[in-house]
C-alpha cells in the first residue's frame, strides 16, 4: 500500500485479499524509518510487536472473522499506555517510571477491530504545550514544511498523518491540542463530546477536561476509527454510558438538513483565518452568523483550571525534579500552584454558565463554525507573532479559538481547508451539539465533497 | 482591559511558603510573568456575572 492509501482503502484491499495486513504493516514500518529522522514525528517504535499483531490478524481474517479495521496502522501520542513502555507523556521524568503493563483502552479497541499500533508520538511535554515541540525529544515537524511547527500538543500524532507515515493516529486535547496541530499540518481531527470516549490508560494533564480522539485524512476514516472506540467505560471517571452511535453510515447524507452558522465577534480572526473560514461558508452556501457571548471569559476560565489541576497534578514532580522539566512547562505548573481557590470554583462554575448560554444556540443551528487556528503553523522556535497588529507571544495564543470550546466539552471535526496558492495549511472547527459528532461529520463530509476540505499527504512524503 | 493588579512579589512571598512550594530565584521572572496572566484572567471571569443557583456540572448525561 501507497503512503496516501487511508483506512478506507487498507480496509478494503486486506478484505478482498489484495493485500494482508502484514504487507500493509512491513510498508508502513519502512516509511516510519525512512522519514522519521526528518519528521520527528515517532518516539517508540515498536517493530516486533507490531508484526506479530499484523500476522495474528492475517489469522483471524482467515478464520473468518469480520474486522471493521483490519490491517490498519496507527500510532498513538506517547501518553497513551503501551504494554511494555515507560508511558513518557513527553516528559523526561516519566521515561522513568517502570514499564505500562497494559494497552491503554483506546488501543486495546482499535486493536480489536483488527488496526495494528506501530508505536508512540511525540508531543509537547505533559500537554502542557500548542507548539509540537519538546525540550527532550526534539521538535515534531510539520510535513507540509519542516522549518514550521507541527501545533501541539499532540505534534508527533499530526505530523505522521500529514507525512504519510500512517493513516491514523490519536491524540488528546485538553485545550486543543487535536485541533490546532490538525490545524496546522492539514489533516482531519475528532474532539469528541467530553465522556464519549475513555481516557483509560492516558496519562492525565487536567482532569476536567481531557479528551481523546483519532487524527486521520478523510471524513470517512476518521469516522471509522471513532466509531470502533466508542463504548462505555467504568475505568474512565467520566465516561458517559451512550449507545454505540455509528457515524459512518450518515456521512453521504452531507449537510442536508442541517443548520449552519459561522461564529462571528470573538471568533472572527485576522485575515488567515477570516479567508478560510469564507471559502468554507461560500462552499457550504452558509450565511448565518451567530456571537458566544463572554468567550473570552470562558478561555480565560479554562485557562485557570488548567494552571491549578496541571499544577495539582504534578506537584510532587515540581518539588523533586524541578531541573528535569522544561522551564516553560514547570513556570506555569509553579505559578499553578499559588492561584486561590476561589478562582478556580468560579471558573467551574463560569463552565456551567457558558456550557447553557451555548446550549441555547443549538436550538436554532445544527453545527457552529469557527477557526481552529488564529493563524498557519509558526516556525519552529518562534517566540512572536503580529496577531491583529500587535506583536504577542506566540505560544498561548494558538489555543485561542479551540480553548473556549473543549472548555464546555463539545463534539468538534478539525476540518482542513484549501485556500489557494498557500503553501502552508489551515483548518476550522466545526462544533456541534453534545453527543453530535455525527452532524459535525456530515459538515466535514459536505466541505470534502465541495472539493474545499482535503488532506493530501504532504508533497515530499507522498507516493507517485 | 485595566485591572488592578496585585503585587506578584508579595502574593509569591506569601502564598509559596503557605502551600510549601518553594519558587527558585532562576524560575521567578517566568513564574510573576504566568501570575500576572492569571490575575487579569481571574479579573475577567470575575466581572463576567453568573447566578448564585449555577452549579459547576462537567458532564452531559443527555
Amino acid at each position: 500500500m501507497k503512503s496516501t492509501d487511508g483506512i478506507a482503502d487498507i480496509v478494503r484491499a486486506v478484505g478482498a485479499g489484495e493485500t494482508t495486513a502484514h504487507n500493509v504493516v512491513m510498508a508502513a514500518l519502512g516509511r516510519i524509518e525512512a522519514n522519521n529522522q526528518r519528521l520527528g514525528a515517532f518516539t517508540d517504535i515498536i517493530r516486533d510487536r507490531a508484526i506479530a499483531h499484523a500476522n495474528d490478524v492475517d489469522a483471524r481474517l482467515r478464520d473468518g472473522k469480520k474486522l471493521p479495521l483490519a490491517g490498519v496502522p496507527f500510532g498513538v501520542k506517547n501518553l497513551f499506555d503501551i504494554a511494555g513502555l515507560a508511558t513518557r507523556a513527553g516528559s523526561r521524568i516519566n521515561r522513568d517510571n517502570p514499564p505500562a503493563t497494559q494497552d491503554a483502552a483506546l488501543v486495546r479497541k482499535l486493536e480489536a477491530a483488527g488496526a495494528i499500533c506501530v508505536g508512540a508520538l511525540n508531543m509537547g511535554e505533559y500537554a502542557y504545550d500548542f507548539t509540537g515541540e519538546n525540550i527532550t525529544d526534539g521538535p515534531a515537524r510539520n510535513p507540509h514544511d519542516t522549518m514550521h511547527m507541527t501545533g501541539g500538543s499532540s505534534g508527533g500524532s499530526a505530523s505522521a498523518v500529514a507525512g504519510g507515515m500512517v493513516p491514523l493516529s490519536l491524540g488528546s486535547d485538553t485545550n486543543g491540542s487535536i485541533r490546532v496541530p490538525a490545524s496546522f499540518c492539514g489533516i482531519f481531527g475528532l474532539k469528541p463530546t467530553f465522556g464519549r470516549l475513555s481516557r483509560h490508560g492516558a496519562f492525565p494533564f487536567v482532569a476536567s477536561l481531557d479528551h481523546v480522539g483519532p487524527f486521520a485524512r478523510s471524513v470517512e476514516d476518521l469516522a471509522l476509527a471513532y466509531d470502533a472506540m466508542q463504548g462505555f467505560d467504568e475505568a474512565d471517571p467520566v465516561a458517559v454510558r451512550r449507545p454505540l452511535e455509528a457515524t459512518a453510515g450518515r456521512l453521504e447524507r452531507g449537510s442536508a438538513g442541517l443548520r449552519i452558522a459561522v461564529a462571528d465577534g470573538y471568533f472572527a480572526g485576522d485575515a488567515e483565518p477570516r479567508e478560510m473560514m469564507e471559502i468554507a461558508a461560500r462552499a457550504l452556501g452558509v450565511t448565518k452568523r451567530v456571537t458566544i457571548a463572554d468567550t473570552a471569559a470562558a478561555r480565560a476560565a479554562a485557562f485557570l483550571i488548567t494552571m491549578a489541576e496541571g499544577a495539582s497534578l504534578h506537584r510532587q514532580r515540581l518539588e523533586t525534579r524541578l531541573d528535569d522539566f522544561d522551564p516553560a512547562v514547570s513556570e506555569r505548573l509553579l505559578a499553578g500552584t499559588l492561584l486561590p481557590a476561589a478562582w478556580i470554583e468560579r471558573a467551574q462554575r463560569f463552565r456551567r454558565a457558558y456550557r447553557d448560554r451555548v446550549l441555547a444556540l443549538f436550538a436554532e443551528v445544527d453545527v457552529i463554525l469557527a477557526p481552529s487556528t488564529p493563524m498557519r503553523a509558526p516556525k519552529i522556535g518562534q517566540q512572536t507573532a503580529m496577531i491583529a497588529g500587535v506583536e504577542m507571544p506566540v505560544r498561548p495564543h494558538l489555543g485561542v479559538f479551540t480553548q473556549p470550546i473543549s472548555f464546555i466539552g463539545l463534539p468538534v471535526v478539525a476540518v482542513p481547508i484549501t485556500v489557494p496558492g498557500q503553501g502552508l495549511p489551515i483548518g476550522l472547527q466545526a462544533i456541534a451539539a453534545p453527543w453530535r459528532e455525527d452532524n459535525a461529520l456530515r459538515v466535514a463530509r459536505q466541505l470534502e465533497k465541495a472539493g474545499v476540505a482535503r488532506a493530501p499527504v504532504a508533497r515530499a512524503f507522498a507516493d507517485e | 482591559m485595566s485591572v488592578r493588579l496585585p503585587d506578584i512579589d508579595q502574593w509569591i512571598e506569601a502564598v509559596a511558603p503557605v502551600v510549601g512550594i518553594d519558587i527558585p530565584a532562576e524560575r521567578r521572572a517566568g513564574v510573576k510573568a504566568h501570575l500576572k496572566t492569571a490575575a487579569k484572567m481571574a479579573a475577567l471571569l470575575e466581572k463576567t456575572p453568573i447566578t448564585d443557583e449555577t452549579e459547576p456540572a462537567p458532564v452531559y448525561r443527555v
